[in-house]
Order: structure tokens, then C-alpha cells, then sequence
């Protein structure tokens, strides 16, 4: 009696075991088939349906827990830096002095600035402001290496795939995915990210890399002389509008026998904390067709086509 | 029961999905990482769930993160599927033992992450390419186990197991 119980039992446990294994192998495969289907689609067709009702489903949601936290998160920012204001305020009065004497300095550097401009053939900038709006980060990425972020603003204020995303400080990425409502911003430290740039004054033309943290890692095959900290690095007519600031060259280095140059830069933009941004109507496709680009070498394989 | 359990653990998934890409990505990610709070949920919810239950709840909401997120469609689903099916194996192990019960969330987050780069790799996304990818590795592995501490205790509850039976007795 007792064996046959045993034995029904050990039926019943393997039966369980079989179905939540087949269960498993089911849902794997079916995982993996939704891999090689969104690459395929390159993220249109069934799946790009699938993330636009996603997408419009949550994004309310997503907006009122934003909402709701921002004021938190500021009000506690601020908590956690009240003790630091009093030594801020003496080093802000300090810096006010320094401020002064270097005003002095501005004016050269303002001329030798118009100069740089006109040999990078930058846009002007009311021309990109005409043709762009104002859009609010609403979610982040969903894990520590989705490098994204969500905005309130979709293809129904004419944001459309690719356009340059930038903010008060400068390139902040482009547009990764659109739905009518919302669209994702792929950053410019996503190391699946890469920009063709410009640095001033040296002029050398490369690419700036995401490497997925603070800084951006600047390539080129074309240098052939020194790059020195902290000249400017701008983007180069190709994927985005010439003139966007990227950031500053932090570190200095020469250029390897044979090799370009490799060094780093420091991205002008804090992505920590993105609440606003401007996505600029601009697609390479589109306007490049109306200006003229600046001339890339074709042998140099470090500038990306779009 | 069981599928008030599974309801109960969907339902906490989607939370989680809104919560760590509003909150967590963009204000609780101290030293530039935030916590893995999606796997962390999924891992304590699989505790109190059947084994089809667990990987039911890991696929769905891997596949929710996956949507809302701008990451290749299934990465996710399969990554809390497995984290699912491997917390079910090994609560008979852990249960009953808080210090093991923590190393596993531990060592479930390093893994899940871990197998998300592989695969992430593998699908030509450049995740071992980011410089910063085992520091947010061990860093989400420390957050997850602090906010366990609160989230396991909070699941037990939420899916009314006998607290006696659970994974702090």
C-alpha cells in the first residue's frame, strides 16, 4: 500500500518536473526567437508595433510617477547639499574674482572663436532652434546598460528616427525609436554610439565612441600631429548638424607611428540628470542634401556614414 | 492560490518595471549604478511561486522591461526566465537560512546580469564594451542584497505565505 503511494508520488513529481522543463525549454526558445526577430526587423514590423503599444500604454503612467518623484528627488538633492552651501557660497565669491580678470582675457578668445567657426562651417544656431522643441525626459533606461532615455514627445511634434538630440550643454545622443507620444533617445556614451567629430584648433577629424561611462573615447587615422587637453570637440557634418558641442579633449596625446590617435574626452553634457532637452529637426538624409558638407577623406575608415 | 500568487507577482512586476525605469535609473543610482530592482522582484516573488509560476512571471516581465526599454526584444525575458527557474531549484537549499538566502539574490544578480551581457554580446549590442560593465555588475549585486532585506519580507506578505515557512524563518 505504502510502496504504491510512493510510487504514485514519485510519478506525479516527475510529471511536474517534465512540464515545468518543457516550460522552460519553450519559453528559452521563444525568447530567443524574439532576439532574432527583432534583429531582423531592425525593431519595425510586428515587434515595433508591439514596443509603440507598449510604449503608449505606460508612457502615462511612467509620466505621473515622474511627476511625482522629481519634486522629491530634488527636495532631497537639496537636503543633501545644504550643508555644503555656505563653503560653496566662499569659493563661489573666490571664483567671482577670478571671473573678473579673465573677463578681460574673453575678448581675445571671443574673435579667435568667430574665427574657429567659420572654418568648422558651423550652422547657426537660430537656424537650428527655428527648427527644433523643447521635450521632457520622462523614464531612464531599463537597466544599468540601457544607456536611453524617454522624452514626452513623439512623432506627432515631428520627431522622427535619427534626429540629434542636444541640451543646454551640448549633444546628448539621437533619436533611437519613435511612437506618436514618446520617443527614446540612444546616449552619446552608449558604446553602441558613435559620432563623427571635429577638434578645434587642431582641426583633426575622428570619432567619438560611448564606452558606456563619464568619458567618450576620440579616434582618428588622419592625425598626424599632437592633440592637447582641452580643445574643443564639436560634432562634423555626417549624422548630425556640424557645430553641436560634444566636449573637451581630456587628456593630451601624440599620435603612434602609423596608428592615428586615441585619447579621451570629457562630454560636455552631465547625463546624470537630463530633465529637459531639444530635439532638432534634423536628418542627414534630408538637409545635407541642402548644405554642403565639409569634405571627408574616404580613406579614413574611423568617420561613420550614416 | 497559486494563480492569485502568480497575479499578485505580475502585478508587482509591473510596478517594478515603472519604478526602475523612473526611479531607479534616474534618481537612486548612487556611483552611477542603480539597483537591478526588476530581477530582484522577480527573484523574491519566485520564492513563494510555483516553478511555472516563477518562469511565467520571469518571461512576462522580461518581456515588459524589454518593451519600455531601448534593449533587443527578449534579452530580458530570457534572463528572468532562467533567474526565475534557477530561484526555484535552489529555495529548498537557501530557505530558512537568512545569510544563504541573501548570497543567493547575491549571486542571482551577478549571474543575471552577467548572462544579460553575454547575450547582450552575443546579439551584437556592445555591453562588454562599456568600461564601467563589472563595476555595475558588483554594484547592482550590492544594492539588490540590501533592498532584499525589505523586498523579500514585503513579497512573503504580499503572497500571504506563513512567515514561519518562509525564507526568514
Amino acid at each position: 500500500m505504502l510502496g504504491g503511494l510512493t510510487s504514485k508520488s514519485t510519478v506525479l513529481t516527475n510529471q511536474r518536473f517534465a512540464r515545468s522543463t518543457a516550460l522552460f525549454i519553450s519559453l528559452i526558445t521563444l525568447s530567443f526567437l524574439l532576439m532574432t526577430f527583432d534583429i531582423r526587423t531592425e525593431g519595425g514590423g510586428v515587434i515595433g508595433t508591439l514596443r509603440d503599444g507598449a510604449r503608449t500604454l505606460f508612457d502615462p503612467v511612467q509620466s505621473a510617477v515622474t511627476a511625482v518623484v522629481r519634486p522629491v528627488a530634488d527636495a532631497v538633492d537639496g537636503l543633501v547639499n545644504l550643508a555644503g552651501l555656505r563653503s560653496e557660497n566662499d569659493r563661489l565669491r573666490e571664483q567671482l574674482e577670478d571671473a573678473n580678470r579673465i573677463l578681460v582675457e574673453t575678448e581675445s578668445i571671443r574673435s579667435e572663436n568667430e574665427v574657429l567657426r567659420e572654418l568648422l562651417q558651423l550652422e547657426l544656431p537660430g537656424e537650428l532652434l527655428s527648427r527644433s522643441t523643447v521635450a521632457r525626459v520622462q523614464a531612464g533606461g531599463s537597466s544599468n546598460f540601457d544607456l536611453s532615455i524617454v522624452l514626452d514627445k513623439g512623432a506627432d511634434e515631428g520627431i522622427a528616427i535619427g534626429q540629434p538630440v542636444v541640451n543646454l550643454q551640448g549633444l546628448v545622443g539621437h533619436i533611437e525609436t519613435v511612437t506618436s507620444q514618446s520617443s527614446t533617445v540612444k546616449l552619446l556614451i552608449d558604446p553602441d554610439h558613435a559620432v563623427a567629430v571635429r577638434l578645434a584648433p587642431s582641426d583633426y577629424v575622428g570619432t567619438a565612441e560611448g564606452r558606456g561611462s563619464s568619458d567618450l573615447k576620440f579616434v582618428s587615422s588622419r592625425a598626424d600631429g599632437p592633440v592637447a587637453a582641452g580643445e574643443v570637440v564639436v560634432t562634423f557634418p555626417n549624422r548630425y548638424p556640424a557645430g553641436l558641442v560634444v566636449g573637451t579633449v581630456a587628456r593630451s596625446a601624440e599620435p603612434a607611428a602609423g596608428a592615428g590617435i586615441q585619447t579621451t574626452i570629457d562630454p560636455a553634457v552631465d547625463f546624470e540628470r537630463l530633465d529637459f532637452v531639444r530635439v532638432i529637426f534634423f536628418l542627414p538624409d534630408a538637409d545635407q542634401g541642402e548644405e554642403e558638407p565639409a569634405e571627408v577623406d574616404p580613406a579614413d575608415e574611423s568617420v561613420p556614414t550614416p | 492560490m497559486r494563480f492569485r500568487n502568480l497575479n499578485i507577482g505580475l502585478l508587482v512586476g509591473v510596478v517594478a518595471v515603472i519604478l526602475q525605469t523612473t526611479v531607479f535609473d534616474r534618481y537612486v543610482d548612487p556611483f552611477g549604478v542603480a539597483p537591478d530592482f526588476v530581477l530582484l522582484v522577480v527573484v523574491a516573488a519566485s520564492y513563494q511561486l510555483s516553478e511555472e509560476a516563477a518562469m511565467l512571471l520571469g518571461f512576462s516581465t522580461g518581456l515588459l522591461t524589454d518593451l519600455l526599454g531601448n534593449t533587443l526584444l527578449g534579452v530580458w525575458a530570457l534572463v528572468l526566465t532562467v533567474a526565475g527557474y534557477v530561484t526555484v531549484r535552489i529555495r529548498y537549499r537557501v530557505e530558512g537560512n537568512p545569510f544563504l538566502t541573501l548570497a543567493s539574490i547575491f549571486a542571482l544578480t551577478i549571474a543575471g546580469e552577467l548572462l544579460y551581457a553575454i547575450l547582450g554580446t552575443l546579439f551584437g549590442q556592445q555591453v562588454f564594451s562599456d568600461v564601467n560593465a563589472f563595476k555595475k555588475v558588483l554594484l547592482a549585486a550590492v544594492y539588490n542584497l540590501l533592498l532584499a532585506a525589505l523586498i523579500l519580507p514585503l513579497m512573503a506578505r504580499l503572497m500571504q505565505k506563513d512567515p514561519a515557512a518562509g525564507v526568514w524563518a
